[in-house]
């Protein structure tokens, strides 16, 4: 498992659920990883010692990635740590689920925030130092949620479907220097913030799956990992489901 | 002795451009003879618009400069508003005096009536950038180097546009390259607009 040796990654929100799946998985596969964490320090300080035990490089850097200088000084730390930035996964992101006639404006705002000022800012902060590269990787998770309506969650959906349409965008803005620019779109995975509406409907949302099962966050990281190698290095642009069938 | 060991005004014009010529070689994957002091980045070199901004951020890497994010005409279209510069899709007389002062580097033959707003960007060439950048290393040597807290002596970043004193810990950016140029825009133009506000 060596697809990705040499090479430097930043994972935001990866203290926990995908974007710590995919800290580990990159370190599995030969990457040097920055695990981005908001505020569960431990957490992250966790996936960092757990990728150093296998004989991994990685660290932890606190930063809020709607804050534009504290997502400058995340990106400056991997750059003056690991001498490069090869991959960016925009992970980071939370939900605040209400029916948008009850939904406030916080509610609404925190999410759009979060999900794609987040991305906004992180990509653009590794720009300089991908295009002189001549070559990056970005990916950016998205959710099934953008292409199958649902109710009581109109700002996650609706993030979710900016960053399929920024995936694409920017695929085509960014491809002359070498970076591709794709997008996973998860379905139902096991994970703490998809622990409420599993719990409130566990039946009805497996038997949509044609797979029947939910996904593990292993399953994401893989799609990940697929995206970010070298396997894939002719697709850009693409919005990778990762649902076990679910809305076909 | 490497460019980064170097102060700004042991600098030297033809260092500085010799190493914009190497800079934008790099980021148009030239042989650096490929890339003339004169030509068009755009007409002879193939520079895209995505090219020009990989060319400010290396730029900004190599100088410790904060290069400006928008061009001549935006910076112009602040000061003056657009109709005054563009008319369906012409560059106006005064556009015209207004790139004669401001990129004084361009043959006065390419800034004749008829020119296209849009293709103001074709006349970029590495003497523009040489330019830019030597004005923006001007910039940084007449800045003060005192700390606004506490007044020690500030050590220049290796690695971003500001200055960190060792003493207190307070940063301070350089100023970016957009109000630098908008300054001197606003300097250059002082008569003109005079002359739009009092019509012959």
């Amino acid at each position: 498992m060596d697809r990705l040796t040499n090479r430097v990654a930043i994972v935001t929100g990866a203290s926990r659920g995908i974007g710590a799946a995919i800290a580990l998985a990159f370190a599995a596969e030969g990457a040097a990883v920055v695990v981005n964490y908001l505020s569960r320090k431990e957490d992250a300080e966790t996936v960092v010692a757990e990728i150093q035990r296998q004989g991994g490089r990685a660290i932890a850097f606190q930063a809020d990635v709607t804050d534009e200088s504290a997502v400058r000084r995340l990106v400056r730390t991997a750059a003056q740590q690991f001498a490069r930035i090869d991959i960016l996964i925009a992970n980071a992101g939370i939900v605040r689920d209400q029916l948008i006639a009850a939904m406030t404006l916080e509610q609404w705002e925190t999410v759009i925030q979060s999900h794609l000022r987040g991305a906004f800012l992180c990509i653009r902060e590794v720009l300089p130092t991908m295009m002189a590269q001549k070559s990056g990787n970005i990916i950016a998770l998205s959710s099934i949620a953008a292409d199958h309506a649902g109710r009581g969650h109109a700002n996650y959906v609706a993030a979710k479907g900016g960053i399929n349409a920024l995936t694409r965008s920017l695929a085509v803005e960014l491809a002359p220097k070498g970076i591709r620019v794709n997008a996973v779109s998860p379905g139902v995975i096991l994970t703490d913030m998809t622990k409420r509406v599993r719990n409130l409907a566990n039946d009805e949302i497996l038997a949509q799956i044609p797979l029947r099962r939910f996904g593990e966050p292993r399953d994401v990281a893989r799609a990940v990992c697929f995206l970010a190698s070298d396997e894939a290095s002719y697709i850009t642009g693409e919005v990778l489901h990762v649902t076990g069938g679910f809305g076909l | 002795m490497t460019l980064e060991m170097q102060k700004p005004e042991t600098m030297s014009q033809q260092d500085i451009e010799q190493k914009v010529r190497a800079v934008i070689s790099k980021a148009l994957e030239l042989e650096p003879d490929e890339v003339s002091p004169t030509a068009s980045l755009a007409d002879e070199m193939g520079a895209q618009s995505l090219d020009l901004l990989d060319i400010a951020f290396m730029l900004e890497r190599e100088f410790k400069i904060s290069f400006p994010r928008t061009d001549i005409m935006e910076r112009a279209t602040a000061r003056f508003g657009e109709d005054a510069l563009v008319n369906r899709g012409l560059v106006t007389d005064l556009g015209l005096e207004l790139l004669r002062r401001t990129m004084p580097e361009v043959d006065r033959e390419r800034l004749k009536p008829g020119l296209r707003a849009i293709d103001v960007t074709r006349l970029l060439s590495v003497q523009t950038f040489v330019r830019i950048v030597m004005r923006l290393l001007e910039a940084k040597q007449a800045f003060p180097r005192q700390c606004p807290n506490c007044g020690s002596l500030m050590e220049e970043s290796e690695v971003t546009p500001e200055f960190t004193c060792p003493q207190c810990g307070t940063i301070v950016p350089l100023p970016s390259g957009d109000d630098i140029l908008f300054e001197d825009l606003i300097a250059l133009t002082a008569d003109v607009q005079l002359q739009t506000e009092q019509p012959a």
